[in-house]
């Protein structure tokens, strides 16, 4: 996919396309690995019963969408020379487009503190708890709904 | 023949097609976040091929 944008001359998003999804899906595909483990009996039956109504779907979706793609007359330009993108998306953001950007940061931020948060106050409030089982199976079980409960329960 | 507007257009129907059918069909949490990764994937491949390809009037 990142050659694909490499080919429509937009080396930024191919680079950037590159680098998210060495880092955060890899860890995506990690975490679904490791939950599609434990629930391993009943996956497939209900998998199977859906499988042929969505596939039907999906096959008439892309029939739709293909016939659109092809069939439409669309205003196509002459692509020109391809002109590295680099520069000019850091000028824009930087002049232009500051608000978004920095609005952005400031939600990455919260995002990051919040999520340090919420582990830190699990950590404190049953430390017997978070000692004995694996750290890194606490995020991926936790919930605020699913916390109560198990505090009610035990 | 040269790559054109339709074939990346044909590309992207392709990974939302797939992208519809992974949301559907998994129950898992991580899994439909996957379905949902492929469907805005093809959205991205659409804005860069309009902008790419684009611009006639």
């Amino acid at each position: 996919m990142a050659g694909l944008f490499a080919i429509l001359a937009a080396d930024f998003l191919a680079v950037t396309q590159t680098v998210v999804y060495i880092g955060g899906v890899l860890v995506l595909v990690i975490f679904a690995v490791m939950m599609t483990r434990m629930p391993g009996q009943d996956q497939p039956r209900r998998g199977l019963d859906r499988a042929v109504p969505a596939g039907i779907f999906a096959l008439l979706l892309f029939a739709l969408l293909y016939k659109v793609a092809v069939g439409t007359d669309w205003h196509t330009a002459d692509p020109g020379p391809a002109v590295p993108t680099v520069k000019l998306i850091g000028v824009k953001l930087m002049t232009d487009y500051i608000f978004p950007f920095e609005f952005a940061s400031l939600v990455l931020l919260l995002a990051m503190v919040g999520a340090a948060l919420l582990i830190r106050e699990r950590r404190v409030e049953k430390p017997a708890d978070a000692k004995r089982r694996p750290r890194t199976s606490c995020p991926t079980t936790w919930s605020p709904a699913g916390r109560d409960g198990t505090e009610v329960r035990e | 023949m040269t790559v054109g507007l339709p074939h990346f257009l044909t590309v992207a129907a392709a990974l939302f097609a797939l992208g519809v059918y992974a949301m559907m069909t998994r129950r898992n949490a991580v899994a439909l976040l996957m379905g949902v990764e492929l469907i805005l994937n093809s959205a991205n491949i659409n804005f860069v091929a309009f902008a790419r390809y684009g611009g006639g009037t």
